[in-house]
């Protein structure tokens, strides 16, 4: 294990080199920390959720779009509860182990609607539920875990585009390819990918633009859709290997 | 020849025409005849004393001795000696009733030569009004493809010079041959050429009868061909006219008084400007110009300048050369526009100031987009990052207009902005070229943190003029500011920072200052706290416009500079990228820490390049670097009041294949440690650095139509002119910058379909010096033609013209190096003439590259590097020297020739076809445009030769 972290450093070092040679902007990276960091990026498609970290309201308003300062945490198992701030919906804790000494991103992505069963995305042709198995479905809220170490390790440029629409489908298509459609819940995982490129999405014939720059480190970028008063939005979120010293 | 002391021509020439006219005439005599005596009753001889070759006339006169013997016989002596005296006075009676009878013949025959000779003149005032009232933008040139021997025949184009289909000679020609002028069947050039040069001298004439056209320095002939008709059945007369173009002479009564050819800033006021005495081009002694001058006010034609002259000899050295006439000239636009009215040029002063083109100066620059948009449209296409697309092409016109707008205008008008809030017109303000935030943690505790944050901003003045900032309020706006990570808290951005602030500045041509803004603070929230607050490598955020600040600076209210375009990248939609580039900040201490962004100058392969540019700053979104990354690196990696560190702002070396900057200004100084602000070093300005500013900006009209290669090009192209790399049409973000309109060198080019002048692979002319042929900066008058006088029409004026109008000019705009002159003006004036004809104002890029070459002047060859490794051109100097010898000169010339002079012979022949009589006639036609764009030709003066 130690020599795949150093093996990992010893690219990501040499990435960043290449791209001084380049580019003069750009500053050396921070070399990985011995510690576990966890972000949290709120993409669910209600405008603000609160969250209990462990029992505690850590964030009595998180907006959706929003992300969290990826901290060291205190442990490896973490206990969340989301309650939609809109209706008063929470969903049941979930827990989740992460792993050690890596920084990860826990993505949120959901509706709390009850369509769909649980840890899936109500979908654009919803298999009509009766009123009771509706009152079975939990709220829909997803919850995952992605290792920036683990992407690091994927060659560069490295994207992945998850849709966490509900009910609607992400069409998106890549360079003399066939177009892509990603269901809700889906994800898209693009490796050797331009370091600058224009990408275009589609959502139900409405065509969204997206540039994507990724001409120096950490190249491993994360662009999610959700809904945002029933419309189309995105954000993206980066995976970074860094985080700050003490 | 009139106008000479003595009059001995004159009175030579009546002489030879008696003789010529009459047979000799019976011999009178005068009171002052003298009386010789013989010794010896000779006869007494009459003598003439008007001449010695008249024989003397024998007379006898009588011995008084012998009168004493022959007394009765002196009855029949006295009768007989009447009757002789009386015999004597009827026969000169006789013979000058014959003389007279013989004088009032010839009189008669030298009216009908006088009127043949006018039929002439009115026929080639005809000729004229045929030739140039199909087009009221008709060309005046020279046709030289003739004999060997013969004299260039002046021609009218209808449209051009080149095709010979529309050609009309402007010599004498059967009418015959004008009928289809015009039309496909002209055969009008060719059948006038061939008589013309026919070895049968009744087919035509030298009109240069004894010189009166020209006697020195060439020996063509001006043959012109006889066109005859009958006046009667026993008679017959002809006529033979040559026209020349007034146009190609100087008039040295308007030259001399001015200096503008050697004036750095003003490179036009009026046809003063011109000296004729310069040894290099010579036309005239420095006595000769000082005599012309004090006869000036009497002097109304070329024969009376000549009364100025020492001797004929002097006068007829230059008389083909120089003219007196005042007429003006006439700016028309070429053929091949559509978006004119009549012809006029537009009087690019006035469409930038008059609010009758726009109250606002947007919408004069909108009005001034869709003017050269719908004449010459190819001109839009000259960005490729927009090429293509309509609508992307008027917004890069706009934006070009933008500048030019705010070149002409005052200097209390504001910066124009154009497309939705772009600040792309450039006034004399200040350019943000760095900025420096200093934070400082003032708060820490395990829940929140207290950050407080200041911008410096440092500011250059790239102009020519020093900016004075007193009374001008300064605002400085950061947005999109960059989030703060706190333990476990959700992100959160920095405030929107916006603050004014007032200064009292003098800020010196190419000069740097540091502009000091008040500090701001601002607490951050945490559930918990592991770490301190940081912020992260701007390198996380690439591609998503929430980690990138962006920023607006405005001076004088108004908006100068920013990142990103308005519509494209900001406000941030789908597609925000760069703006302020910072590095990963720590704020674990609590003394100060620094982001700092400079504009940056760098290449990047393949072909895109930033060159620093802030006057095209709104046009990018890319990244400004470069940021610091430890607390060290802001004194070892900064430099504030000048320019950064060379591998950070070289503009000497990045500008290359741009406009070229001779030297960088000076390099700024570096703090002296992490507690010293920007604003607190010394500045590293060098008085020297007021030499090497690099733009130019009026403030006021135009005087030269060459000050459009002043005008900043917000093109955003490549190196080799292609869009940017990574950018779309839509979403270019670097290699604007760098360049000014090329006016008066050599237009940007490359090898491929992206050059702006044509080439085998381009056949669209995107060359800024078309707008030459649309626009005129000369008062417009009141029919509506911008007009002026004392030019020079480069497609007929003869090589010693030229080179007398070259020998002035000295180019001194870039005051860190040696004024220099043309070394040769003989020799680029045949270079003009080698490269003739001139359809239109923009051919003299034929000729331009002789301006760049540093060979052809005679300081900089001697004293400067006429090299510059990698740029098109080689003169070793900025921009605006560069172009200052074709933005001195072009305004001096015309292709609208208005005036023509005229020489005819009228000749009456008798009935065998000999010539009884010949006239001569010399006359200037001027041929004003009316409100309608049509001429009227009219004889100006005209005299008997």
């Amino acid at each position: 294990m130690r020599f795949i972290y150093l093996l990992t450093g010893y690219f990501v070092i040499q990435t960043c080199c290449q791209v001084l040679a380049t580019d003069p902007t750009v500053s050396p990276t921070p070399t990985p920390p011995p510690t576990t960091s966890v972000q949290i990026v709120n993409a669910t498609s209600v405008p603000s959720i609160s969250l209990e970290v462990n029992d505690r309201l850590d964030y009595p308003d998180f907006p959706q779009g929003e992300l969290t300062s990826d901290a060291p945490t205190e442990g490896l198992l973490y206990r969340y509860k989301a309650t939609n701030k809109s209706n008063g919906i929470a969903v049941s804790p979930k827990s989740i182990t992460y792993k050690n000494l890596e920084n990860q991103t826990l993505l949120l992505i959901g509706d709390f609607s009850k369509e769909a069963e649980e840890g899936k995305m109500p979908q654009p042709v919803q298999q009509k539920v009766d009123g009771e198995n509706l009152k079975q479905n939990p709220p829909n809220f997803i919850a995952r875990v992605y290792s920036h170490q683990e992407s690091a390790s994927k060659p560069s440029v490295h994207m992945r585009v998850i849709n966490g629409m509900p009910r609607k489908v992400l069409r998106f298509k890549l360079l003399n390819n066939a177009p892509i459609d990603l269901l809700p819940g889906d994800e898209k995982e693009l490796t050797g990918e331009p370091s600058v490129q224009l990408y275009s999405f589609e959502v139900e014939g409405r065509v969204i633009p997206v540039l994507m720059r990724q001409d120096s480190n950490p190249l491993n970028a994360n662009i999610v859709f959700y809904l945002k008063n029933g419309v189309p939005a995105f954000m993206r979120f980066f995976e970074s290997t860094s985080r700050p010293s003490p | 020849m009139t106008g000479f002391a003595g009059g001995t021509g004159e009175a030579k020439r009546g002489w030879t025409k008696l003789t010529e006219l009459t047979e000799e005439a019976p011999r009178r005599l005068s009171p002052n005849d003298s009386v010789i005596h013989d010794s010896a009753e000779t006869p007494t001889f009459f003598s003439c004393s008007s001449c010695k070759s008249c024989p003397p006339v024998k007379i006898p006169v009588q011995n008084p001795m012998k009168n004493h013997f022959h007394k009765k016989a002196s009855a029949l002596v006295t009768t007989l000696f009447v009757v002789v005296v009386l015999s004597t006075i009827v026969m000169a009676f006789m013979a000058s009733m014959s003389l007279e009878r013989k004088i009032a013949s010839s009189m008669k025959n030298k009216f009908q030569a006088e009127l043949a000779a006018e039929a002439g003149l009115n026929a080639a005032m005809s000729q004229i009004s045929l030739a140039m009232s199909t087009n009221p933008s008709f060309l005046t040139g020279i046709y030289t493809n003739v004999t060997s021997g013969f004299g260039p025949v002046t021609t009218i184009g209808v449209t051009n010079l080149t095709d010979t289909s529309q050609l009309m000679p402007l010599v004498s020609t059967d009418t015959t041959n004008l009928s289809g002028f015009g039309s496909n069947m002209w055969g009008g050039l060719t059948n006038t050429l061939s008589k013309r040069e026919s070895t049968n001298t009744n087919d035509s004439v030298d009109v240069n009868v004894s010189g009166s056209i020209q006697v020195t320095v060439n020996t063509n002939l001006y043959r012109a061909p006889w066109v005859v008709f009958s006046t009667n059945s026993s008679k017959t007369t002809r006529y033979a006219f040559f026209v020349l173009d007034e146009s190609a002479r100087i008039n040295p009564l308007l030259t001399g008084a001015n200096s503008s050819l050697t004036n750095s800033t003003n490179w036009y006021l009026g046809a003063s400007d011109l000296i004729l005495t310069n040894a290099s081009g010579q036309l005239l002694t420095a006595a000769q110009q000082s005599a012309i001058w004090n006869a000036s006010n009497a002097t109304f034609t070329q024969d009376t300048i000549g009364q100025s002259m020492a001797s004929r000899t002097n006068y007829e050295k230059i008389k083909h050369l120089i003219t007196a006439s005042r007429n003006p000239t006439f700016d028309t636009v070429p053929a091949g526009f559509t978006n004119v009215t009549n012809r006029a040029k537009f009087n690019i002063n006035n469409l930038a100031t008059n609010t009758a083109f726009g109250f606002s100066s947007s919408a004069r620059a909108t009005n001034l987009a869709n003017l050269i948009y719908s004449n010459i449209p190819t001109i839009a296409s000259r960005d490729p990052s927009l090429r293509g697309i309509p609508a992307d092409e008027l917004a890069y016109l706009r934006r070009l207009s933008a500048s030019i707008v705010d070149y002409i205008s005052d200097s209390n008008a504001l910066p124009t902005s154009v497309n939705g809030g772009e600040p792309a017109g450039q006034k004399l303000s200040p350019q943000v070229m760095a900025i420096a935030v200093r934070y400082r943690r003032t708060a820490y505790s395990s829940t929140s943190t207290t950050l407080e944050n200041q911008p410096f901003v440092q500011v250059w003045n790239p102009y020519t003029t020093a900016i004075d900032t007193s009374g001008k309020p300064i605002r400085f706006s950061l947005q999109n500011r960059m989030k703060l990570f706190f333990g476990t808290g959700i992100a959160s951005s920095f405030n929107t920072y916006n603050s004014t602030i007032s200064t009292n500045l003098i800020i010196r041509p190419n000069e740097f200052v540091v502009l000091e803004f008040p500090a701001v603070s601002q607490t951050w929230t945490s559930p918990s706290t592991t770490n301190t607050p940081y912020i992260t490598n701007s390198a996380i955020g690439k591609g998503d416009g929430t980690y990138w600040p962006v920023f607006e600076f405005y001076f004088n209210n108004a908006l100068i500079n920013m990142q990103r375009r308005s519509g494209i990248t900001y406000p941030i939609t789908s597609g925000a990228q760069g703006g302020l580039d910072h590095n990963f900040m720590n704020f674990n201490v609590t003394t100060d820490r620094y982001h700092s962004s400079f504009i940056p100058t760098y290449s990047s392969a393949p072909t895109w390049r930033f060159v620093g540019d802030p006057r095209g700053g709104y046009l990018s979104s890319y990244d400004w670097g470069t940021k610091i990354s430890a607390d060290a690196s802001y004194s070892t990696s900064t430099r504030w009041k000048g320019a950064q560190m060379t591998t950070q702002q070289d503009f000497s070396a990045n500008w290359v294949n741009r406009d070229f900057v001779r030297a960088n200004p000076s390099q700024g100084t570096a703090p002296s440690g992490i507690s010293q602000t920007p604003a607190q070093v010394a500045s590293g300005f060098n008085s020297s650095d007021t030499n090497n500013a690099i733009s130019v900006i009026r403030n006021g009209p135009m005087l030269s139509l060459g000050e459009l290669g002043h005008i900043f090009d917000p093109a955003q192209a490549a190196d080799d002119l292609t869009a940017p790399t990574g950018g779309t049409p839509t979403a270019p973000f670097v290699a604007g910058g760098g360049r000014t309109l090329r006016i008066g060198i050599k237009e940007f080019t490359t090898a491929t379909a992206n050059s702006w002048d044509t080439n085998s692979l381009n056949l669209i002319d995107r060359s800024a010096i078309q707008l030459l042929d649309l626009f005129s900066v000369n008062p417009t008058n009141a029919s509506g033609f911008p007009t002026a006088i004392g030019r020079i029409n480069p497609n007929t004026a003869p090589v010693e013209v030229l080179a007398a109008v070259l020998s002035g000019i000295r180019i001194s705009s870039d005051t860190g190096v040696p004024s220099a002159s043309l070394s040769n003006p003989t020799n680029l004036a045949n270079i003009i003439i080698s490269n003739r004809p001139y359809n239109k104002i923009s051919d003299f890029r034929k000729f331009i590259p002789m301006f760049a070459l540093g060979t052809n002047y005679t300081t900089i060859s001697t004293n400067l590097p006429v090299s510059v490794s990698g740029g098109i051109t080689n003169l070793a100097v900025m921009d605006r020297m560069r172009e200052e010898a074709f933005g001195k000169f072009v305004q001096h010339l015309s292709l609208q020739s208005r005036t023509y002079r005229v020489v005819c012979i009228g000749e009456l022949l008798d009935n065998k076809g000999r010539p009884v009589s010949r006239a001569q006639v010399e006359s200037l036609i001027y041929c004003e445009t009316n409100s309608l764009g049509n001429f009227t030709p009219t004889i100006q003066w005209k005299k008997n030769l």
